[in-house]
């Protein structure tokens, strides 16, 4: 589905410097050769030869991306370095408007690029489509690893992890007489209060953009214990109840509608004046991706003003933290250059110094973070929680009852909880029964 | 060549004329519409190799899912808005073919919102209706108005008729330019000749006028009633169907079901649904216009 998308497209400004790739590289040519004994000794012979000497590949690969913004600066900066490491190698640049699309169109006709962001397919067609990536030796040292594995093969890496956490305007809880971010859910709720009462809005949501809402079933995650929690639905014929962890997760965005602490017109509300609202101090708080701090900086809020901590959704006073993850890199299987486009993949997630420029999460483990907000974040010990892919037989009951997360948020928000939740286990247990799962 | 007979040249001729454009036609129209109609009978999610056979299902689902079909109320309203704006080109047009000072500059700035870019009028109208900094409130607001400021594109009751005046203020300068070169195409002679009987303006407007021109009447209801039906740009870019899917049309659902539910085979079956709706409508108001014609 159309989760992370709309939110990648807006994370990134500009930055420059390949420091980081520097210290990685001795790293890699150590790790390679053994991380992939396992998987296929020639391919990654070949891989570590290339870190050498650098003759080793040759030829031109094109790489399509969804990063249309940064085609003619940052990206291109990415492959001119590229090229200057392996003399005699060409990386064409292809960014794609309406990417998904575009993609979706090629794969029915067999015609991928090489390197691309990884459209997603049912698992078990992973193979059809993307080339295994084991042979990098990054399968330790990636964050979701998981999510576009198929039978202990890895297609994709994912290109930046995202941390949801309660963003806000510092500024804007000082007119409000508030000090400290909220510790508790009770402290949130008299927070909003005190916002309010300030003339400002205490939660920001770009509600009917409605793809921010997705973060908001975090807390019904949080309160799960864990992130099966959309793929657990398959157990049951009733998924949503009030009591449930959907209830109670979604519940908190519900009570913040209820009591006023949204935008005043939610739908009205969208992204592109949330942004500037956030930025201006007309709004507070909002949860979502460590990817919108560079957006309310691009909006004009110093660094300084910009907080960013886990959102307490009880009152126990112990944290959870969503992580997500992004486009993966791929290489297509049909490529005619894999070598020099797993070169280049590698490249990019250790080399090309992408997350330092834009203030984003590397999706290497031990890449240190620099980003103060990060560390904030962390100080406050949350149990971290990693997304995971939505399974087959869930996809295909939601696709058959046309289940569109954001308008179920929606939905649940704004209408009765319970008459909401009924209509949708009516339609869930019809799909589910239709389809024999 | 010299022992072809006449008939055959002609015959070898014409065929050779006639190749390209229904080459071209058979690979931009006849193969996608046939495709289509193939399409409708699969299960396919839109990018994998196989398709398997689904026979007649898709359809079954799209008569049988109410959410569907109750997207044609919403198509209704715009109906409405549509026949409003026929009524206003029609009198716009019997205004500006009378001999009015400056009436071409009228003819000119009626028909400017037409020639805009569909996106681009969108966008224009979103910021006149937007709740909290939109034009339209504001000017409420300031005549102290507030009860009326709604939330215009937040309200199930009124997003579809404040899309449907949007596309009556895009496409009523259309109808006028249409009915104008109509209304120049009546004889003067006959309106003369009924002025001169003693016809009152009113009485030769609804007797003599209008009965002459039924043929651009329906032409232009045709026009509005396939726009109505496959409205789409509008709510698309404006609301994305929302609030709660109150703006919805049958092809925002149409394309929804293809790109973002993946499921390409009972999109086609909406597509070819849609085109038997709209033969339906057609045919029932070719029937209608035919006998008042008489």
């Amino acid at each position: 589905m159309n989760k992370r998308h709309a939110a990648i497209g807006m994370a990134l400004t500009l930055g420059t410097g390949l420091l980081a790739g520097c210290g990685g590289k001795d790293d890699n040519a150590a790790n390679s050769p053994s991380a992939s004994a396992s998987a296929s000794p020639t391919a990654s012979a070949e891989t570590g030869g290339a870190q050498g000497g650098g003759s080793a590949l040759k030829g031109s690969i094109t790489w399509a991306t969804h990063r249309t913004e940064l085609v003619d600066t940052d990206l291109k900066k990415y492959v001119d370095a590229f090229q200057a490491k392996y003399p005699g190698t060409e990386v064409k640049i292809e960014g794609l408007k309406d990417y998904e699309q575009t993609i979706r169109v090629r794969m029915a006709a067999n015609e991928l690029p090489d390197v691309l962001s990884l459209v997603e397919t049912t698992k078990p067609d992973l193979p059809k489509f993307y080339e295994p990536l084991d042979d990098l030796g990054l399968n330790d040292k990636i964050y979701f690893k998981e999510y576009n594995s198929y039978e202990g093969k890895l297609y994709g890496i994912t290109q930046q992890v995202a941390i949801n956490g309660l963003l806000y305007n510092k500024k804007a809880f000082e007119k409000a007489g508030i000090a400290e971010p909220p510790k508790t859910l009770d402290e949130l709720f008299a927070d909003a209060e005190k916002l309010k009462a300030a003339g400002i809005v205490p939660m920001a949501t770009a509600f009917k953009d409605a793809w921010t809402l997705q973060y908001w079933t975090d807390p019904a995650e949080f309160i799960y214990g864990s992130t099966n929690l959309r793929n657990d639905k398959i157990k049951t014929d009733t998924p949503f109840t009030t009591d449930n962890a959907y209830g109670q997760g979604l519940g908190i965005l519900k009570q913040l509608y209820d009591k006023g602490y949204l935008e005043k017109d939610v739908f009205s509300a969208t992204w592109d004046q949330t942004q500037k609202d956030l930025a201006t101090g007309k709004a507070a708080m909002m949860y979502i991706g460590n990817w919108a701090i560079s957006n309310l900086e691009s909006n004009g809020l110093s660094l300084d003003d910009i907080g960013f901590v886990p959102l307490p959704y009880d009152n126990s006073g112990t944290y959870k933290g969503m992580m997500r993850n992004d486009w993966a890199y791929a290489v297509s299987s049909t490529s005619k250059n894999k070598e020099l486009a797993k070169a280049f993949v590698k490249f990019m997630i250790e080399e090309s110094g992408d997350y330092a420029d834009h203030k984003i999460i590397s999706p290497l483990k031990d890449q240190e973070q620099s980003l103060k907000q990060i560390t904030d974040f962390m100080s406050y010990k949350p149990t971290m929680l990693e997304a995971q892919s939505v399974s087959e037989d869930v996809t295909a009951v939601e696709n058959k009852m046309q289940f569109n997360p954001f308008k179920f948020i929606q939905e649940v928000t704004v209408g009765k909880m319970q008459d909401v939740f009924d209509g949708y286990n009516k339609k869930w247990k019809n799909a589910k029964t239709a389809l024999g799962k | 060549m010299g022992n072809m007979s006449y008939a055959l040249q002609k015959r070898i001729l014409i065929l050779l004329f006639l190749l390209v454009p229904i080459a071209l036609l058979a690979v931009f129209a006849l193969y996608p519409a046939a495709y289509l109609v193939y399409l409708s009978l699969m299960t396919w999610d839109g990018f994998s190799p196989e398709k398997t056979w689904a026979g007649l299902s898709n359809y079954k689902e799209v008569f049988s899912n109410k959410e569907i079909w109750q997207t044609f109320l919403h198509n209704l309203v715009y109906l409405l808005w549509g026949l409003i704006q026929n009524g206003l080109g029609l009198f716009f047009a019997l205004l500006l073919n009378s001999r009015l000072r400056g009436r071409n500059a009228y003819r000119v700035m009626l028909f400017m919102p037409y020639i805009m870019n569909g996106v681009a009028v969108a966008y224009m109208f979103n910021y006149v209706f937007n709740s909290e900094y939109g034009s339209l409130n504001t000017l409420l607001r300031t005549m102290g108005l507030d009860s009326l400021a709604i939330s215009w594109f937040g309200s199930p009751g009124a997003v579809n008729h404040v899309l449907g005046f949007i596309t009556l203020w895009k496409f009523m300068g259309l109808n006028m330019v249409i009915y104008l070169a109509a209304l120049q195409s009546v004889s003067s002679e006959i309106v003369e000749a009924s002025l001169i009987d003693g016809a009152t303006r009113r009485q030769t407007i609804f007797h003599v006028i209008l009965p002459n021109i039924t043929k651009v009447i329906e032409l232009n209801l045709f026009l509005t009633i396939i726009g109505t039906l496959e409205i789409f740009d509008l709510p698309f870019i404006l609301t994305k169907g929302g609030p709660l899917g109150a703006s919805d049309t049958f092809l925002t659902k149409t394309v929804e079901t293809a790109f973002h539910f993946n499921n390409f085979g009972m999109a086609s079956a909406m597509s070819i649904t849609l085109i038997a709706a709209v033969i339906v409508v057609l045919s029932i108001q070719r029937m209608v216009t035919r006998r008042w014609g008489q």
